[in-house]
This record gives C-alpha cells, sequence and structure tokens, in this order.
C-alpha cells in the first residue's frame, strides 16, 4: 500500500471565542486512509475541530499538519480538501455535471479531461445519467451522492464530512451509510467524519472521537470504546448502559474491585485502571445486552457472577430483542435486551426475575 | 385557478342526518369577495383615467395621429424622451453600482447591527423627496456648500453653475432612488446560501472566484428586481427633476405637466405620457423575461 490518502496531525489545536473555548487545547493523529468519525453532543466541538482542518475556523493556537505540512497559515482554497456539507452545498444555478465540474474548471483542466473525470465519478456514485439535472430535481439522496461525487473529483488526499446525512431519513440514512464505507474504498483519502449518530459512526468507521464540552473524551475504534469506555459519559454515549453507584467504599480484591449498590447486594468489578477508586468518582457500567434471566433461587456460580434481583416493570418487544426494565432498587431502573429467540415466553409487568451478569462485563469506571 | 375553485366547491357535499345538503366553507368563495372593493377602486381611479389619457392622445384636439407626429418628429419631445432613457439609465447603474457593496455588508450582518443598518436605510424613504430634492439644491447652488468648497481648494476659480443641470439631477435622483435598490437586493442577498461560498472556497476558489462563480450568478434576481424598480420609477420621476433639472434636463414627467399645466396642451401631455407608459411596460416584460429565464434554473432550491 503507498498512499491511501494524507495523515493528518493536529497538535495543540486550539480555538476561543473571546473566553469561550470552544476547542481545548487538542492532539490528535488520522493515519493514512482511515476513516475516523468525530462523534458528541452538539456544541461539543466537533464542528470546530473540523472547521479548523477545512480552513474556515483559525485556531487560536496550535499545529494541524496534512503529511507533515503544517496548513494553519494556508487558506481553505490552497488546502485541496475535499468537504461535504450537511446540507450537500450543491450550487442551485449550475446543472450537476457543471456542479461537479466546478472544483476541475478552477483548476483550469482541458475540456476533455474534465468530462471524463465528471462521467467517470458520475459512474462511482452511480448516478451517470443526471448530468443534465439541476440538483432541485434531484432526491435528497442523489443530491448527497453527487455533493460526494463533486468533493472527490478533483482527487483531494482528505475528505471532510460534516453531518452529511443529518438531513435524510432513517433508512435511506443506513443505504448511505454502507454507499459512502464503499466510495471510500474506492477515493485514495483519509476521511474525517462528523455526526452525533453514534450508530452511523461505529458502522462506517475504523476509528473515531468522542467528544465533550470541547475535549476529545476518548478514541479508538468502535468495539474499543464500547467495551472499555473511559468514563461514564463514554458509556452512555454509545449504547445503552446502566449506571450504578456504589454506597460504600470500593474494595480492591485480588481479580478485581467489590462493591455495594444496595443493602445486602455485593458486586464484583473490572477496570481498566488500576489503583483505588472513591466511591463519589465511581461508578459501575453494565450493557443491557450483558445480563441474562435466571431463576428465582440461583446463587451465584462461584465464578464472580453478579446477582440482582428485581421486579419487571415494563416490557416491549423490538426487532427480534425482549426489552425489560426492572425495578432492583438501585436508583434508575435498570435496561435488559434480550434475543427474543432463546425466551419463549415474555413477562409481564410485575413479575418478579433475578438478573444476572459476569464480573468481567461489570465495568468499574471514573464519572468524569 | 378559476377552475380550481370550482373543483373545491362542487367536491366536498355532504349529506346531514337530517337530509339537507350542506356545502363546505369554502376560503377561495370569500377571498373572491374580498377582491370586489380593490378591484373597483383601481378601476375607477386609475385604469378608468389612464384609458381616458390614451383615448384623448388621440382625439385631442382633433382626431388622428397628430400628437404622436409631434411627439415623434417636432419640438424637443423626442430628445426629451431620450434624456429621461438615458437618465434612468445611469441612475439605475449608478444605484447599483454603490447599492451592491451595501447589500452585500448589511446582507451578512446580524442582531442589532443589522436593525441599525436596516434603519438608516429605511429612514431616507420617511423624508419628503420634496425635501430631500431641495436639500440638494442647497449643496448644489452657486453660493452653496459644494461651489464654496470648490472655490476654497482652488479647483475652480468660479463658482460653477450646477443648477439647472443634468449632474445635479443624477446625484439628487441617485440618493432618492437608492433604498429601492438596496432593499430589493438585501432580501435577495440574504437569501442566499453563505455555505455555498465556503464551499466553493474548499473546492479551490479563490474569494474572487468565488463570489464570481457563485455569488453573483445568485444575485442576479436581485440585481434584475432592483434595477427594474429603479429604472422605471425614475422614467416617470418628478419632482427632482423639476427642481433640479430645468430647461436643460428636461425630462418626460417634467416636460409632461408644462404641457398640460402651463401650454395647456392637453392632446400632446396625453401622447407623451402614453409613449412614457408604453416606454415602462415594454420594460417590465423584459424584467418578467428575465426574471423566467433564471427561475428557470434554480427556483425549485430550497
Amino acid at each position: 500500500m503507498a498512499e491511501r490518502g494524507a495523515r493528518l496531525t493536529l497538535s495543540g489545536v486550539e480555538k476561543q471565542y473571546g473566553k469561550v473555548v470552544a476547542l481545548h487545547p487538542t492532539d490528535l493523529e488520522i493515519e493514512p486512509g482511515e476513516f475516523f468519525s468525530l462523534i458528541g453532543p452538539s456544541g461539543s466541538g466537533k464542528t470546530t475541530l473540523l472547521g479548523t482542518v477545512a480552513g474556515f475556523t483559525p485556531p487560536t493556537r496550535g499545529r494541524i499538519s496534512v503529511d507533515g505540512t503544517d496548513v494553519v497559515a494556508v487558506p481553505p482554497y490552497k488546502r485541496n480538501i475535499g468537504m461535504v456539507f450537511q446540507n450537500y452545498a450543491l450550487f442551485p444555478h449550475m446543472n450537476v455535471f457543471e456542479n461537479v465540474a466546478f472544483p476541475l474548471r478552477l483548476r483550469k483542466l482541458p475540456a476533455d479531461v474534465v468530462r471524463e473525470r465528471v462521467e467517470s465519478m458520475l459512474q462511482s456514485v452511480r448516478l451517470p445519467h443526471v448530468g443534465n439535472r439541476m440538483p432541485s430535481q434531484l432526491s435528497g439522496g442523489q443530491q448527497q451522492r453527487i455533493a460526494l461525487a463533486r468533493a472527490a473529483v478533483y482527487g483531494p488526499r482528505m475528505l471532510l464530512m460534516d453531518e452529511p446525512l443529518g438531513a435524510l431519513d432513517k433508512n435511506l440514512r443506513e443505504e448511505m451509510q454502507l454507499e459512502i464505507k464503499a466510495f471510500h474504498g474506492q477515493v485514495d483519502a483519509t476521511v474525517l467524519y462528523v455526526t452525533h449518530d453514534q450508530d452511523e459512526a461505529a458502522t462506517m468507521s475504523d476509528r473515531l472521537a468522542i467528544m465533550n464540552n470541547g475535549r476529545i473524551v476518548q478514541h479508538g475504534t468502535p468495539r474499543e470504546l464500547y467495551e472499555h469506555p473511559r468514563n461514564a459519559f463514554v458509556a452512555c454515549f454509545l449504547g445503552r448502559a446502566n449506571l450504578f453507584r456504589p454506597i460504600d467504599g470500593v474494595e480492591s480484591t485480588a481479580g478485581g474491585y467489590r462493591l455495594s449498590v444496595k443493602d445486602d447486594v455485593i458486586l464484583n468489578a473490572v477496570s481498566a485502571r488500576t489503583g483505588a477508586f472513591t466511591e463519589r468518582e465511581a461508578v459501575i457500567c453494565v450493557r443491557p445486552e450483558a445480563i441474562r434471566l435466571e431463576s428465582p433461587d440461583f446463587k451465584g456460580d462461584g465464578n464472580g457472577t453478579n446477582v440482582l434481583r428485581g421486579t419487571v416493570i415494563d416490557a416491549v418487544y423490538t426487532a427480534g430483542t425482549l426489552r425489560y426494565q426492572v425495578d432492583a432498587g438501585t436508583g434508575s431502573p435498570v435496561s435488559v435486551w434480550l434475543p427474543s429467540v432463546r425466551q419463549s415466553e415474555m413477562l409481564a409487568a410485575g413479575e418478579p426475575v433475578t438478573l444476572a451478569w459476569p464480573a468481567n462485563a461489570t465495568l468499574l469506571i471514573p464519572e468524569e | 385557478m378559476q377552475s380550481h375553485g370550482a373543483t373545491v366547491t362542487r367536491s366536498p357535499q355532504e349529506i346531514t342526518p337530517a337530509g339537507e345538503e350542506i356545502r363546505a366553507w369554502n376560503a377561495s368563495r370569500l377571498y373572491r369577495w374580498l377582491l370586489v372593493a380593490p378591484i373597483a377602486f383601481i378601476g375607477l381611479f386609475f385604469l378608468w383615467p389612464i384609458m381616458s389619457v390614451i383615448h384623448r392622445s388621440f382625439v385631442d384636439p382633433v382626431p388622428g395621429l397628430g400628437n404622436y407626429e409631434r411627439v415623434l418628429f417636432a419640438g424637443p419631445y423626442l430628445k426629451s424622451l431620450w434624456i429621461t432613457l438615458q437618465t434612468a439609465a445611469i441612475v439605475t447603474v449608478l444605484c447599483l453600482v454603490i447599492a451592491y457593496p451595501v447589500a452585500y455588508v448589511m446582507a451578512r450582518a446580524r442582531g442589532n447591527l443589522f436593525a441599525l443598518m436596516t434603519a438608516m436605510v429605511v429612514t431616507s424613504l420617511w423624508t419628503s423627496v420634496v425635501i430631500r430634492s431641495y436639500a440638494w439644491m442647497v449643496v448644489f447652488q452657486r453660493r452653496g456648500v459644494l461651489n464654496q468648497a470648490l472655490v476654497a481648494t482652488g479647483i475652480t476659480e468660479h463658482p460653477v453653475n450646477f443648477l439647472p443641470g443634468t449632474l445635479a439631477v443624477n446625484v439628487g435622483m441617485v440618493h432618492i432612488m437608492l433604498p429601492f435598490m438596496i432593499l430589493p437586493l438585501l432580501a435577495n442577498m440574504r437569501s442566499i446560501d453563505r455555505s455555498l461560498v465556503l464551499a466553493a472556497g474548499v473546492m479551490g476558489a479563490s474569494p474572487w472566484a468565488a463570489f464570481r462563480r457563485v455569488f453573483l450568478p445568485l444575485s442576479i434576481p436581485g440585481i434584475s428586481a432592483g434595477s427594474a424598480l429603479v429604472f422605471m420609477m425614475s422614467l416617470g420621476f418628478f419632482i427632482t427633476p423639476s427642481l433640479l433639472g430645468g430647461p436643460r434636463h428636461m425630462m418626460a414627467a417634467v416636460m409632461i405637466e408644462q404641457q398640460a399645466n402651463r401650454l395647456l396642451d392637453w392632446g400632446l401631455a396625453a401622447a407623451l405620457s402614453s409613449v412614457l407608459l408604453l416606454l415602462t411596460v415594454s420594460i417590465y416584460l423584459l424584467y418578467l423575461r428575465v426574471v423566467r429565464h433564471a427561475e428557470g434554473g434554480f427556483a425549485h432550491a430550497r
């Protein structure tokens, strides 16, 4: 593999508007050809970060380098970066062909080269016959593909995408996710993708970074982030998490930690962090699909399996999964997701249940 | 329109339990009644007088095309129409050149700054045109501010006779017409999605290229609306040319007023008015063509 796109390196990139900090000093390294997503709630700084790379938002401090060259002082039009906007930003006064040809015409390429490249690009977004139409005559999904074609037609080695699927409905969105992923496979570009949709980020990305309050909280592969969240924010942002707060101190044991979440209920937990936790700063995260149902007399199996008894308060069936809400007296209700093929009958609200899950699915993580 | 209204009245019929037929409430029928008063008003006080002016141009003092012959072939009338067209064109171009950057900056402003700028543009509309034209007389007169400045700085040895004159008319009219250019441009520019310009930049367009290839073409509807408005208003403009222009810069409206009020040549005044009306309507039709052409391209976008 020679070159699959640009290497993007951010070091100490920071953005302040007056006294308001939109982006705290941030370091990030994105590998050539990687599909990297930034996710986070609105106002978390992901669009600011993207803007500093595109060149719209000059950083207050820090270095942004593309393949080792510092680009902070380079205006957007000289950065040779491609970008797809949330509202597509297709030019309404030009037809589709001219839209895609626009960056090539700016580069003063000969007419036959322009024609050839635009046509092959329209081919690769599977819209070869729409060149003569105006953008307003296309559907949202089609406009998005044209925007993609236009961003990539001049072969930029870095593609930025700012919530490109935000305006599409759910089914189209899922289709376009796969399409963009496939498109990424065809072009030699590193992709930096911004979204607030965690499923989207997890589906598409090689790696992703979760942002909150102007900081990258954690970055890694989707699986790393889901299975080893660094703190409660990450755990809750990616997928569903049951959080338990210890009521007493956290006791350190040979294989992990022991702590109490309710009178007479001691849970075994593991943590990526070593050393002592105080009960104030620690929470326990258990994913709803890690929990199983056991018979009422189940007392544990000696392998540190955690057991919790409670009452079903709500039961919902969605697409092959039974979703229970169980009141176990630990504060907020516990979510339990079970594949419906493993359970013939659905429990009704009010029925007593015994929940069990292994110690290694019980993550002790810091609150912040 | 008509047929649409008809289908609406016919289809939603229902039978009540009591067996009587009820007609669904229908908005378009009410709207048609609301139109009666304004149509009557316009017909009586606008269309009918115009018709009678056009009629008079052919019959007063004797039936025939005599008045039009005089307008076209005798006296200063054709020249006055030409001056009118010329002045309207110059004023339109100057207004566009001045208003475009102003509207561009205003369209980017937000909040209080935008409110302040709009107020400054609109306030000038609140002052009477007569007063504003007199203000320009003060500026341009022989012992006025401008002449004093010119003499004091030594640019001219003696005061210049600006009044009455072409320069004074053009300056005065540009001042009065400016808001009518700024406001349509502003409305258009505020609807242009600035992310299009950003997008052009990322794709490699320098700020100037992005303006020329993206922003400028998208502002054509505003340019044509503002220009049509200013041009048509300038064609029939009376107060400013009559105060600042005089015989050296006789525009059509002033000429018509002279014929009608002082020389009592109502037939010729009517013929001049009709020619001016024809000119204005032609310009308007041309404008509609331009707009429809532009809309054919991107009216559906957003």
